[in-house]
């Protein structure tokens, strides 16, 4: 466990694997996680002797993330408009849960929805938060939250019917 | 707590890397912070490799420099320390002139070789031909600023009344040792003081034939010597 505001003084291991999960949020990718947590962890001990935050750690390892994908030349953060959008609402105190298996639904987000997603529902930081954190408008900081809720919906609903539709035909199967 | 928060953070928390390998990264991490992280997997980038090689290059330069100035440096200190060929038959004068003490030779030839070998003189010199029939007077090294010669001197007549001036004086020495010497075995003569010279090489010993006397009492020593245009201009 590693939401922010529970532990105010992480340990070195703790650090590091909050570093690794916000890696995976980045490329959800497990083995990709790992090799950018270890050189973000490695970068800053080399250059300041030790890991002195979970939020300078995140920023290197985001860093190193949009390195890389700029050297692969994968256009991951598609621009938003950098003017603030019209008034969003505010993330719902309440919202309920998806069905299906997280892991695929995740999979489909772009990598900034993701880490919005991350740095707001597991590391409990506000949209204000998330937009100093990443240098966004807070307005596309809610945008990005709410089409990346709306699109885990959209997959999981679409995945469900796909499942009763199979196990409709499953059944029709059996009977004949 | 929003079921959808919870969901995500179950979902994160499940996520960690091996306890193993955290210990790994963490003690990487610790030796980066000391400074000796050059651990596998570590980008190389192109400038320290380029600076290593370049201080590779200034080494290489540097060695070769000095290696060049070494071998300057004794070339030089080689030729400075080579007594110029002129300055043999001054010397001899110089010598003779000084009454020094002479070793009594060997009438055997063989003998008197082997004295004047075992004070350094060069292993393969020969005292001539035409001094073997001679009857041996004395023997010494002369010191030749710095370099050893190896002196043997014969009577060149057999008469009841003899003198300094009837000696003939065979003188051997390394031709390393001079600058200009004879390069070949044709005798280069020289007369100075009332002395006569020939000198000549053969292989690395440089001989100097000498005498108290003109020219002429030297040239029937040297007939052996050199080439049949040197007899023929000798006569």
């Amino acid at each position: 466990m590693d939401h922010s505001s529970q532990n105010p003084e992480p340990t070195d291991a703790e650090l590091l694997q909050a570093g690794y999960r916000y890696a995976l949020a980045l490329t959800h990718h497990p083995e990709d996680a790992e090799d950018l947590a270890q050189e973000g962890w490695l970068n800053l001990s080399r250059r300041y002797g030790r890991v002195e935050s979970r939020a300078i750690l995140f920023t290197t390892v985001r860093n190193l993330f949009i390195d890389q994908c700029r050297r692969k030349k994968i256009v991951h953060f598609e621009s938003l408009d950098q003017e603030e959008p019209p008034e969003l609402p505010s993330i719902a105190a309440e919202e309920p849960g998806l069905k299906g298996d997280l892991d695929r639904l995740l999979a489909i987000l772009r990598p900034n929805e993701r880490e919005m997603l991350f740095l707001h529902y597991h590391q409990g930081h506000t949209a204000e938060e998330i937009s100093r954190m990443t240098n966004q408008p807070r307005g596309t900081v809610l945008s990005l939250i709410h089409r990346a809720i709306a699109k885990l919906r959209e997959a999981a609903a679409s995945a469900s019917a796909s499942t009763g539709c199979n196990q409709w035909m499953g059944l029709f199967v059996f009977l004949l | 707590m929003s079921e959808l928060r919870h969901q995500i953070r179950e979902h994160y928390d499940a996520k960690t890397i091996s306890a193993e390998k955290v210990e790994r990264i963490l003690a990487r991490g610790r030796d980066a912070a000391m400074g000796g992280d050059s651990l596998e997997g570590d980008k190389v980038t192109a400038f320290p490799a380029q600076r290593a090689r370049s201080w590779r290059r200034a080494l290489s330069l540097a060695a070769a420099v000095l290696v060049f100035a070494g071998l300057a440096g004794w070339w030089v200190q080689r030729e400075m320390s080579r007594v110029p060929f002129a300055e043999v038959a001054p010397r001899v004068i110089e010598f003779f002139g000084s009454s020094p003490e002479l070793a009594h030779a060997p009438q055997d030839k063989a003998a008197l070789h082997e004295w004047l070998v075992a004070r350094g003189a060069p292993v393969d010199f020969h005292i001539p031909a035409s001094l073997m029939p001679l009857e041996s007077f004395a023997c010494s090294v002369v010191d030749m600023r710095g370099r050893k010669t190896y002196l043997s001197c014969y009577w060149r007549e057999n008469k009841p009344e003899r003198g300094d001036h009837d000696l003939i004086h065979l003188l051997v020495g390394r031709r390393g040792d001079f600058k200009d010497a004879p390069s070949s075995a044709q005798p280069e003569r020289r007369e100075l003081d009332g002395w006569s010279f020939a000198s000549w090489s053969e292989g690395d010993a440089v001989y100097t034939l000498a005498t108290a006397a003109p020219a002429e009492k030297l040239t029937p020593f040297l007939a052996w010597v050199g080439s049949f245009e040197f007899l023929t201009a000798a006569r």
